[in-house]
């Protein structure tokens, strides 16, 4: 029994870390433009779609598939920015209408990369796959590079967050707006930055994905769900509080079986949502809402 | 022939999934990611109720009917709280929950297998099989939930409803109950949804999960925001060109998911095009030939006080109208209303003064009920209104302006009046079904009333626009007769003078005194001092939380203790 | 030639028109005070000149330049700078992050150091909480963080939003004595919002009176001091 709980514990902990990554992918985003950018999802799928094409079909090698999903993916979340919400701000579209393109861009483009690619499942070649066991646990070297992978970038995000002058200019125009004008911060110009910067995460916690789950025009919809709910239920607002949420939700859906009967398992991170946003929607560590 | 009466009657039926979606959304300003949720427990109750307990058919639509509107009344109740993106989110949860328990609970529903075999319908001695037997049901179906959903939408039920949308708060200080109404709406669109699902099931005769997925809830929200919001008529174009144009696509000779790949491409970007440059969406909401709430004939001349309605318990003559005794509110420390007592004579006009954050907006909220007092009692014409909810105490003859105006953007002028009038039996659902002719008189009435109001403040000429488009100065003349149509006696006006320019606020002193002078008791918070000595009869002067000083404003201003809190202490 | 210039300043939010052409001008070297009742268009006011409010009509020169147009960076890289009424620093951040981002629009980041020395040398305790978050300080610490992250970026005028509003007396009577002395010192301009009024009078060379969204009063700070009482004007 213990040792079924540290292997479950393990998994939610791998699982919990991309989760993370997504979650502070979208969470940077909407903490500092507010926008509920649904299409993120997209953005994935566009990222994911290019490397899968650069790598299976071109042959260029898994890194430089990585390195082009990253790209493509802040190229094309930028392009979102200014050629979707932009225009949308500048007519005071709702917040509602707001969300509603950024779903219709997301129809509209998952439907266009099935006519362009084909609805056919891919695989992202290139990575051995084989077993690690560590004591009493064990998991796949993709399930390690997830670990590795997701907390490298983490760590490396926050760092820049706290300890650079744009990262700081970031974290201001998230906490006071008007403020950061005062100072002489273009808040248009960190949108873009902030778009730019989550679409390449997500990028690449897609890519991190691929190498596990085939690839379809809808990969980019269920990982960003659940990057809404780890920020949620980490606290919108706090970088810190996606991480924990990434990590609380992985534990909580892979644990979750030792407790909840067969039927509910699936469906436990929405479970989750639905009770952090009735009972406590600021969050574990949310930032008091203005 | 059979393919498009199919069509037809796939029409049908996301006609009236779309406009019990309209209801809530376009005219509750309720998103809900979830209909197809309660689409599937609909179908679902419907298929097992026949199969297992072998119920016939009128018998499970009822089923149907009766298990999504209660489903939809409990999840009002953790809706009730959330807003806006908080709302679209737990609404998505809770889709996902019922369509990944769909999926799941097998011994339930079969999971992924679906329920098959679901009997066919007899009606009137014929067993309907095909669609075109279907036909009559179906248009019959869509006829009658368009019929309820329009009378409920088109009538002062439906202006409550659309008020909610447009400003909660300032719905509920009109003497609305917010809560019941979002119960209501929830429950009659989940109804009629329920109506769709009983139908649906039967004429499929076969439900899988997959029919109740988020793609399904979007593509219903989508349906109703792109046909326009808060116009019914707008739903049916919607669903014919969603639903019904589509299908014409299957005469190109592609693949199956090639042409719903090519359907959703079109209408993803119809999505955004419609959000960039028509939000309102096909048929907007106060679409070309609804003019029906317009001024047709204008209302007789009305002027003089004696026209101002008076709702409310009656009351003697005599005592304070108004009466706060000891009210205390803290926040995190800071003492906000301390010990706070006063009271308000009766026909008179007195001001809230004092310097900033003193703590003026916060004696509003807590009289009002807006904000629960720590300590202390406030009473209404003798009665005591402490823990009242702030709806019933404009109900009692109490009711407050805000800073900000608030009015109900999207509706008319004269419906923003109208909607504030109390007591209207067309805002319950039992006259506006089975008392339409007292419904219809009192609408007329009220309608009268409105205009009288409107009348009052010179705005009768501006009945018929949309609220959003007047000067703010008008706005402000407008939510100050929405606040005397209430009927209160007792109107606290907060900052009525601020935000326009001089020939406004001559025009709203002048008809304050009006108000008092027709028997209103009247409180204002101003920071204006000119317009607090043109026209307060008494005030009184807050600092901290406490009143330090009452008085005619002059006595107040001569005093110069009060000076040096007003303007700062004189440096040694 | 006055430092700031604003002529027929016309502004307000969305479809509110709160300010209906305001005149008023601050030499160099000079405190003004900018006073009137609660709503009269101040704040409104101010921030149009910080460019946080688009002009409806009128102009703004500063230094010679015509700004109206000029993004609310721009002014601020220019010269000017503001402080808020309300949410005048990162409450979500430390004191010395608030301070960095007060200096962002400083190029060199020799300068952006040495003006951190003078301002935790001018305002000590913020030297002392450095590491604390910005919203967990007192009332009167947080003016004085606002403050000094204005001056981290050396500002030429100097726009104060109610820089005493909410303190107690004995902290009120500072920051004035401070404003005073970084305008003396440092030859600073400010164009001050102030409620308290006898205080804003003692540091104040001139004054301006709005009531409704215009000027009813422009004079000297001396005989507005004389005066005793202000009740017709606000």
């Amino acid at each position: 029994m213990l040792a079924l709980a540290a292997q479950l514990a393990t998994n939610g902990l791998i699982s919990g870390s991309l989760y993370a990554l997504l979650g502070v992918s979208w969470g940077l985003i909407f903490a500092t433009t507010k926008i509920f950018h649904f299409a993120h999802a997209l953005t994935l799928t566009v990222a994911v779609y290019a490397a899968v094409l650069a790598v299976g079909q071109w042959g260029l090698g898994l890194p430089a598939g990585f390195f082009l999903a990253a790209l493509v993916g802040c190229l094309f979340g930028v392009a979102t920015e200014r050629v979707v919400y932009r225009p949308l701000r500048r007519v005071n579209a709702t917040s509602l209408n707001i969300f509603l393109a950024s779903l219709g861009l997301l129809i509209a483009g998952e439907s266009a990369v099935l006519i362009v690619f084909g609805p056919q499942a891919r695989d992202l070649p290139g990575f051995p796959i084989s077993g690690i066991a560590l004591g009493p646990v064990a998991f796949t070297t993709v399930e390690g590079l997830w670990l590795v992978g997701s907390w490298a970038l983490l760590l490396l995000l926050i760092a820049w967050l706290w300890w650079t002058r744009y990262g700081r200019a970031i974290r201001a125009v998230a906490s006071n707006r008007e403020l950061a004008q005062c100072v002489g911060i273009d808040p248009e110009h960190v949108s873009l930055l902030v778009f730019g910067i989550g679409s390449a995460l997500v990028g690449l916690g897609g890519m991190l994905l691929a190498l596990r789950d085939t690839v379809s025009p809808t990969i980019g919809v269920q990982p960003v769900l659940t990057a809404f709910i780890a920020v949620f239920l980490g606290g919108i607002g706090s970088i810190p509080g996606a991480v924990l949420g990434g990590l609380v939700l992985g534990l909580a859906e892979n644990m979750g079986g030792l407790l909840l009967p067969g039927h509910w398992q699936g469906v436990i991170a929405f479970v989750v949502l639905f009770s952090v946003l009735v009972f406590r929607p600021s969050g574990l560590l949310g930032v008091r809402t203005r | 022939m059979d393919f498009w009466l199919h069509v037809v009657n796939m029409i049908g039926l996301f006609i009236m999934l779309g406009v019990s979606l309209n209801l809530l959304l376009g005219y509750g300003g309720l998103v809900s990611m979830a209909q197809a949720a309660f689409f599937g427990v609909g179908a679902y109750a419907a298929a097992l109720s026949a199969r297992d307990l072998g119920l016939p058919f009128p018998l499970t639509l009822v089923v149907a009917i009766v298990v999504t509107t209660l489903l939809a009344g409990v999840v009002t109740f953790p809706a009730l709280r959330v807003r806006g993106e908080y709302l679209i989110l737990l609404t998505l949860a809770f889709q996902m929950v019922i369509y990944g328990l769909m999926l799941s609970w097998v011994d339930l529903t079969a999971g992924r297998t679906g329920i098959s075999g679901i009997p066919r319908p007899r009606l009137f001695g014929k067993t309907l099989v095909t669609p075109a037997e279907f036909l009559p049901l179906i248009a019959a179906g869509a006829l009658v939930t368009f019929a309820i959903a329009y009378r409920i939408g088109e009538s002062p039920l439906g202006r409550v409803l659309k008020a909610m949308r447009d400003d909660e708060t300032a719905t509920l200080a009109i003497g609305k109950s917010v809560l019941r109404y979002k119960v209501l709406v929830f429950c009659v669109s989940g109804g009629l949804a329920g109506v769709a699902a009983g139908l649906f099931a039967h004429y499929q005769a076969f439900i899988n999960p997959f029919s109740f997925n988020l793609d399904r809830s979007i593509f219903l929200v989508a349906l109703v925001v792109l046909g326009g919001t808060g116009n019914l008529l707008g739903t049916v174009a919607g669903a014919i060109l969603f639903v019904g144009l589509p299908e014409v696509l299957r005469f190109l000779q592609a693949r199956q998911d090639i042409v719903d790949a090519i359907r959703n491409l079109v209408f993803g970007l119809l999505l955004v095009l419609f959000m960039r440059f028509r939000p309102e969406g096909l048929v907007p909401e106060h679409a070309r030939g609804r003019r029906r709430q317009g001024v047709g004939q204008p209302a007789p001349a009305l002027s003089g006080p004696g026209i101002l309605p008076s709702a409310g318990p009656a009351h003697d003559g005599a005592g304070p109208a108004l009466v706060a005794q000891g009210l205390r509110k803290s926040f995190g420390g800071i003492k906000a209303a301390d010990e706070l007592s006063l009271a308000l004579p009766r026909g008179k006009v007195t001001a809230l003064v004092g310097p900033n954050g003193a703590g003026k907006t916060t004696v509003f909220n807590l009289l009002t009920g807006f904000l629960a007092a720590e300590a202390g009692t406030v009473a209404l014409q003798g009665e005591d209104i402490t823990r009242l909810a702030p709806w019933r105490t404009v109900r009692l003859g109490l009711a407050r302006s805000f800073q900000d105006v608030r009015l109900f953007e999207r509706m008319t002028v004269l419906d923003n009046v109208l909607v504030a009038l109390p007591q209207q039996p067309g805002e319950r659902l039992g006259p506006l079904f089975f008392a339409p002719r007292r419904t219809a008189e009192a609408e007329r009435r009220n309608r009268d009333q409105a205009l009288g109001s409107l009348a009052f403040v010179g705005l009768v000429d501006r009945a018929g626009e949309i609220a959003s488009s007047l000067a703010f100065g008008e706005q402000k003349l407008v939510a100050l007769a929405r606040l005397i149509a209430t009927g209160a006696d007792v109107l606290l006006l907060d900052e009525p003078s601020s935000g326009v320019d001089l020939q406004w606020v001559r025009r709203i002193l002048d008809l304050i005194r009006q108000l008092a002078a027709a028997g209103k008791t009247v409180c204002i918070v101003e920071h204006n001092l000119e317009v607090v000595t043109a026209v307060a009869d008494h005030a009184y002067f807050m600092e901290a939380g406490r009143i330090i000083a009452e008085g005619r404003p002059e006595e107040l201003m001569a005093d110069p203790r009060l000076a040096d809190i007003y303007f700062g202490k004189a440096r040694r | 030639m006055s430092l700031l210039a604003v002529e027929g300043l016309a502004t307000g939010y969305a479809r509110k028109q709160i300010v209906f052409g305001v005149d008023l001008r601050v030499e160099a070297g000079e405190i003004v005070a900018l006073m009137g009742h609660n709503g009269a268009g101040k704040t409104t006011s101010l921030k149009a000149i910080a460019g946080l409010l688009p002009l409806w009509s009128g102009g703004i020169v500063f230094d010679g330049e015509s700004i109206g147009q000029a993004s609310s960076a721009a002014r601020v890289r220019r010269g000017l700078s503001l402080v808020p009424q309300e949410r005048f620093v990162f409450a979500d951040l430390t004191v010395a992050d608030n301070l960095e981002l007060g200096a962002f629009s400083v190029a060199d980041p020799k300068i952006a150091a040495a003006q951190r020395e003078k301002v935790l040398t001018l305002l000590p305790v913020l030297a002392e909480r450095r590491r604390q978050l910005a919203g967990t300080l007192s009332g009167g610490e947080q003016r004085m963080l606002g403050l000094g992250m204005a001056l981290m970026r050396r500002p030429r005028l100097l726009l104060l939003d109610e820089p005493s509003l909410g303190l107690a007396p004995l902290l009120v009577e500072r920051i004035m004595e401070t404003i005073r002395d970084i305008a003396r010192h440092d030859h600073l301009t400010v164009l001050l919002v102030e409620q308290n009024v006898r205080h804003a009078l003692a540091i104040a060379q001139r004054v301006y009176i709005m009531r409704t969204g215009r000027l009813i009063v422009e004079e000297t700070g001396a005989v507005m001091a004389a005066r005793g009482e202000w009740w017709d004007l606000f």
